[in-house]
């Protein structure tokens, strides 16, 4: 059989014999294009076949594994200081050294991880739910709602977080819930203006509006049909505000208003270890690094969720996995039935 | 669009009015006092000096005549660096504070953009993660650290640029650079994001089912699409850009009104945080009202009328 | 026996100055080179609402002085003489002719102004009618602080004391110029007066200042050789560092330990005069500011704190060396209250020389874990407490400044290691919320920092006499920072201030030391200290025994 090849059409560069071949019988995938999947196990499906999330979930599992063992398996207590072995760099001993009253940086940085997870976290979670329900409240609803609740959010963004932070944490007294409570209460303005924008996005879409119609109640059409819609994104600025819950505990203890010593957290580390880090660099380094760890995990993880979650993105990948698999099967065919004609 | 104009005007005083007056009696519900910081042994002296400046009148009566001067835009004197008045503040740092500002945006924005462009286009390849981690890593390496680190390498070491002070457009170069990363990372992740969701719309399979080049879908359709949202961010952005950052100020030794921000909270200078707040406001509720303006000329879609 | 103190403490006054003026050669009157240093910027340059050590180090360069202290001594600057009546309580200065830099004649009644302008509860009290005077009970005018003419400068006493220094360390300050000025006083370089060797010609809030020699001062040919001074304002330590190693900074003021250890060469040490200490709450009360009644504390902790032998057992059980060493390596470990700067009964001989501490009493300063067990044990008995489990939650109040969080956890840690205590709490507290508990007392346990500037051991230890200074508003009604209250203490402080003699005086102050020392109800740990950095090329730079303060009287730069 001679070659044909084509060149200079605008879409491809050559047709070879598989562009020639007959169309493949279609009845035998038309029931499997698309199975019936419920929504959940199909993302962490499609989740576990990603290999980069595999890897963050991984790295996340040993992270917070070392933040629980680390503290008790160790033979040094997180907050026992040690005057005669101070500023210790690192060494088989104490593997990240020692601090300026010789605790042993190992031990804090794992227990610092341990209250950093739990605040980053839910400090980062909590007033993004917060603003979700807000803004989705004053998207949906629109009008006179919509024009106070977006005032109050701007009147809010304009003073100073600290002012509340201080008047929070004076009313509750400095504890990690009283801290979460402040982180939520001074963090939920940013989300709740995008989700009201990704809400105003989505009302006047067909199938919002086919819910309407049918009478679905504004909170199930929220969360079963919008919501599914901008989760990914969602999920993308969640990991990505974790950091900022990290550092902004680590800013409240600068002003005396984070967790109370002797107990620790990375971002205090890392800022204690930021004053001195020309002199005892690995002070700084290693708090540094598991926040650098735990962030990049967080974001892959992130982003890899958003691809498992978006429902369009589903079908995208299969419609192209599909033609994929059509393709292989009619040129297995022609090949098949070029050779049984030979 | 005139009534449009004069209803916004009217919101934004009442938003700037009300936001004098939470952040008014929230601060005074802070605990402590202005003279007693300073002085904590002498607490006679913080008596007078509450009397001099009528702080022991009742509440409501401060509140009234703090209004009546912000009516003559007269934000009065600091408390705790007495003789410097306010307005003064204001009117000498806010043009430095906005210089650096719009220089970091304005090298950040584009910057930020192309990246985030770049690795939509090239998604899932090499250009792609190198972005992400860079930007991962920017965010979890405090600026202090960069900051600290830069100036060793380019003021000390290299001796390309001043390690300090705000004399020269020399000495703006490191701090626009530092700034500027962050924005650089922000708008490169949302660029990114943005341009993917708009890859999806039906509207470019059909331009490319139409021929048209690679290089114009994303250049005349997808970018285009993928800027407009940004738009609605960039209002608070600026308006916090213009506020000044505290640390950048702190490492360089910038005259800025970041500092004041952070300073005028801890040592409870009640008329320094106010007038600041009020001024922030003001910027915010005007740079609102712009992008507003903006959107509409530049979004067919949207109607502001 | 008074006149002749005086009259030596004056020939002395005269002969240091003439030593320290012979010791330089003139300078141009224009001034020579310039010099930048790195310090934090005043908070204000008005003289009358001043407080801050950051203020007054600016004044020393912008304003004259009737006296004008350096390196440790103190010479007469702007006073030609200085007469003292025969009962010893009227000081009349007679004035050098000397001007403001506008021209305007420096007379006797700008340092009257000043004087009775930023007169505060202790100093009143030295003066004539000062207290009625701060209490609204008379007029400026009655206070014994009255210009007799241009020249001449009238002091009067309310009583003879020890401790009345005639050096007065004051400024000139117009009062016609403070009144136009009104709010704005001190807020620009324009809203100042100038009599000293610079001019403020630049402030750039948050970022510089720059002083230009002022030709028209009464000393500028024989001091203060630079023409011109640049004060960089930096509170960011690796901006200090990057400053000097790259030589845009000649003097940095103030830097951590850390940078010490990267310029060793550079880097110079000072000690303070701020002591730090822990303080219990023994008054088992505290103020209610909004009441404004007091409010009893926890009745328990209470009992537990009031135990002499439980305070004793925690200060014994602090090595105050070591522990300095590694927080604070700059301060030095005290275990008294004295400082050993102090001077003791003859001429260079040091206090602490002349009334060591015996061991009985006071804690050593590489602690004692023995016997702070020993004491814990006998406290616990007193107590009736089978165990340290049983003890109640302590308070240790605490904010965010330096090395203090370090400073409770190391402790907290310490006595848990040496004492097996468990039931001290550290409570952190925004700095606004934790100088508040402390001045009402809502505290346990406080690490109070307490400066000693007038150098004199007397005034130092009447901090704590029962309404002085610290514990003055107890009277009042409202609690002050001392919990300390001993009417035995009280009465040796009060009687040591009309000893003439120093022997007896010193061994007055020596007693209440013991019985302050012994009490632990203030347990001194270190002084606060400092480093700074002066490069090379710079010779004759004098820092301040607090933070960023500096000197250039005689300052030279030659690169």
């Amino acid at each position: 059989m001679e070659e044909i090849k084509l060149t200079g059409h605008p879409f491809d560069d050559g047709l070879t014999d598989d562009d020639f071949a007959p169309v493949p019988d279609r009845s035998a995938i038309v029931d499997s294009i698309r199975p019936s999947m419920r929504y959940w196990p199909e993302v962490g499906r499609r989740l576990m076949k990603n290999k980069v999330a595999v890897f963050s979930i991984l790295l996340l599992t040993v992270i917070v594994l070392m933040a629980i063992l680390v503290p008790i398996l160790s033979p040094y207590e997180y907050d026992a200081t040690s005057l005669m072995s101070a500023r210790k760099p690192p060494s088989w001993e104490h593997p990240f050294g020692t601090d300026k009253v010789g605790r042993d940086m190992f031990t804090r940085v794992f227990m610092g991880t341990r209250t950093s997870l739990i605040i980053g976290v839910v400090g980062a979670f909590l007033p993004f739910v917060l603003g979700m329900v807000i803004g989705a409240v004053s998207g949906w609803f629109g009008g006179k709602v919509d024009m106070i609740i977006m005032r109050v959010v701007d009147i809010m963004l304009c003073i100073p977080s600290m002012i509340y932070m201080i008047l929070i944490l004076v009313v509750l007294g400095g504890s990690p819930t009283s801290l979460i409570i402040a982180l939520a209460l001074s963090g939920w303005m940013g989300s709740a203006r995008s989700f009201r924008g990704r809400i105003l996005q989505f009302r006047n879409r067909e199938f919002v509006l086919a819910a309407t119609t049918l009478g679905a109640r504004p909170g199930r059409i929220i969360v079963r049909h919008i919501l599914p819609n901008i989760l990914g994104n969602m999920a993308v600025g969640l990991c990505s505000a974790i950091p900022g819950a990290i550092f902004a505990e680590a800013g409240m203890s600068y002003i005396g208003l984070g967790i109370s010593p002797p107990m620790t957290s990375l971002g205090q580390l890392s800022s204690d270890g930021m004053q001195v880090f020309l002199t005892q660099f690995y002070l700084f380094f290693f708090p540094s690094l598991i926040i650098c760890l735990i962030v990049f995990a967080l974001f892959l993880f992130g982003n890899a969720l958003r691809d498992a979650l978006d429902p369009k993105l589903r079908d995208e990948d299969y419609l192209a996995r599909m033609y994929r698999k059509t393709r292989r099967l009619t040129i297995r065919n022609t090949k098949k039935e070029a050779a049984a004609n030979e | 669009m005139t009534k449009y104009i004069l209803k916004r005007l009217l919101i934004s005083i009442l938003t700037i009015w009300a936001v004098a007056t939470v952040c008014f009696f929230l601060l005074r519900l802070l605990p402590g006092n202005p003279f007693i910081l300073q002085n904590p042994l002498d607490m006679k002296n913080a008596e007078k000096m509450m009397a001099f400046y009528g702080l022991d009148k009742p509440l409501w009566e401060q509140y009234v005549s703090y209004l009546q001067s912000l009516l003559r835009l007269d934000f009065g004197y600091s408390l705790t660096h007495v003789g410097r008045s306010v307005n003064d503040v204001i009117v000498q740092y806010f043009p430095i504070t906005a210089q650096l500002g719009i220089q970091a945006l304005l090298l950040g924005m584009p910057i930020g953009m192309a990246l985030g462009i770049v690795s939509a286009v090239r998604r899932g390849g090499a250009f792609d993660y190198g972005c992400q981690i860079g930007s991962v890593v920017s965010t979890s390496i405090p600026s202090f650290v960069l900051a600290a680190v830069m100036q060793l390498v380019f003021g000390v070491y290299l001796k390309w640029f001043p390690v300090s002070q705000w004399l020269s457009f020399r000495h703006t170069i490191l701090p626009t650079i530092i700034l500027s990363l962050g924005i650089i990372a922000g708008h490169c992740r949302s660029m990114r994001t943005l341009m993917l969701e708009v890859g999806r719309q039906d509207y470019l399979k059909t331009a490319k089912s139409k021929g048209i080049s690679n290089v114009r879908i994303v250049v005349f359709h997808q970018i285009r699409n993928a800027i407009l949202p940004m738009i609605t961010g960039l209002g608070m952005e600026i308006a916090s850009l213009l506020m000044g950052s505290y640390i950048i100020e702190k490492v360089f030794s910038i005259p800025g009104l970041g500092a004041y921000f952070v300073t005028s909270i801890t040592g409870l200078d009640y008329t320094m945080t106010m007038g600041l707040v009020v001024f922030q406001a003001a910027i915010v509720v005007f740079a609102n009202f712009v992008v507003d303006l903006l959107y509409g000329l530049i979004d067919p879609r949207v109607r502001i009328v | 026996m008074k006149k002749r103190i005086v009259a030596i403490l004056l020939a002395l006054a005269m002969l240091l100055s003439t030593v320290a003026l012979a010791e330089t050669a003139a300078y141009p009157v224009e001034g020579e080179g310039s010099l930048t240093f790195v310090a934090t910027e005043p908070n204000t340059l008005n003289m009358v609402q001043a407080s801050s050590n950051l203020d007054s180090a600016v004044f020393y360069l912008t304003s004259a002085m009737l006296y004008r202290p350096y390196n440790g001594n103190v010479y007469p600057e702007l006073a030609a003489k200085c007469d003292v009546s025969e009962d010893k309580l009227t000081y009349t200065y007679t004035l050098k002719d000397a001007v403001y830099s506008d021209g305007t004649p420096i007379v006797a009644a700008d340092f009257a102004y000043y004087m009775i302008a930023t007169m505060d509860g202790t100093s009143a009290a030295y003066y004539k009618n000062g207290t009625k005077y701060m209490n609204g009970e008379c007029t400026a005018a009655d206070v014994g602080i009255y210009a007799k003419d241009e020249k001449t400068l009238v002091v009067e006493l309310e009583m003879l004391t020890a401790d009345f220094s005639p050096e007065l360390e004051i400024y000139p300050l117009q009062q016609a110029f403070v009144e136009a000025k009104g709010e704005q006083l001190g807020g620009t370089p324009a809203d100042l007066m100038y009599s000293g060797p610079y001019v403020l010609t630049e402030w750039v809030y948050g970022s510089y200042m720059t002083f230009k020699k002022n030709p028209s001062y009464v000393d500028a040919a024989a001091s203060f050789p630079l023409a011109e001074l640049r004060l960089i304002h930096s509170v960011d330590e690796s901006g200090r560092y990057s400053m000097f190693t790259s030589g845009e900074a000649d003097v940095l003021t103030f830097i951590s330990e850390e940078t010490q250890q990267m310029i060793p060469n550079q880097a110079k040490q000072y000690v303070s005069d701020a002591m730090q200490g822990l303080e219990f709450n023994t008054t088992g009360m505290m103020f209610d500011a909004a009441q404004g009644t007091f409010l009893p504390r926890d009745a328990e902790v209470t009992k537990v704190l009031s135990n002499e032998n439980f305070r004793k057992a925690l200060s014994y059980a602090i090595n105050r060396e070591l522990l300095v060493m590694v927080i604070n390596p700059s301060g030095l470990p005290v275990n008294r209250l004295v400082t050993p700067m102090a001077e003791g009964n003859t001429d260079g001989s040091r206090f602490v020389e002349d009334y060591p501490l015996t061991a009985d009493y006071a804690a050593p300063i590489t602690g004692d874990a023995e016997a702070a067990k020993a004491y814990l044990a006998k406290a616990l008995e007193e107590l009736g407490y089978a165990s340290v489990k049983d003890l109640p939650t302590i308070k240790y109040l605490c904010f965010e400044n330096g090395a203090f969080r370090l400073m409770a956890e190391t402790l907290q840690s310490e006595w848990k290691s040496i004492l097996g205590l468990e039931c001290i709490e550290i409570e952190m507290k925004p700095v606004q919320d934790a100088v508040m508990s402390m001045v009402f007392l809502n505290y346990d346990i406080y690490f109070q920092s307490v400066s000693s500037s007038s150098a004199t051991p007397r005034s130092f230890l009447e901090q704590w006499k029962t309404g002085g200074a610290i514990s003055d508003a107890m009277q009042s009604g409202a609690p002050f920072g001392s919990v300390y209250s001993n009417a035995e203490f009280d009465a040796l402080v009060e009687q040591a201030m009309f000893e003439f003699d120093t022997a007896k005086r010193q061994a007055l102050i020596a007693q209440a030391e013991q019985i302050m020392i012994e009490e632990h109800i203030f347990v001194p740990i270190l002084l606060q200290g400092g480093y700074y950095a002066v490069q090379d090329y710079v010779q004759g730079f004098v820092s301040v025994g607090n933070q960023e303060g500096y000197m250039f009287n005689h300052t030279t730069v030659t690169k």
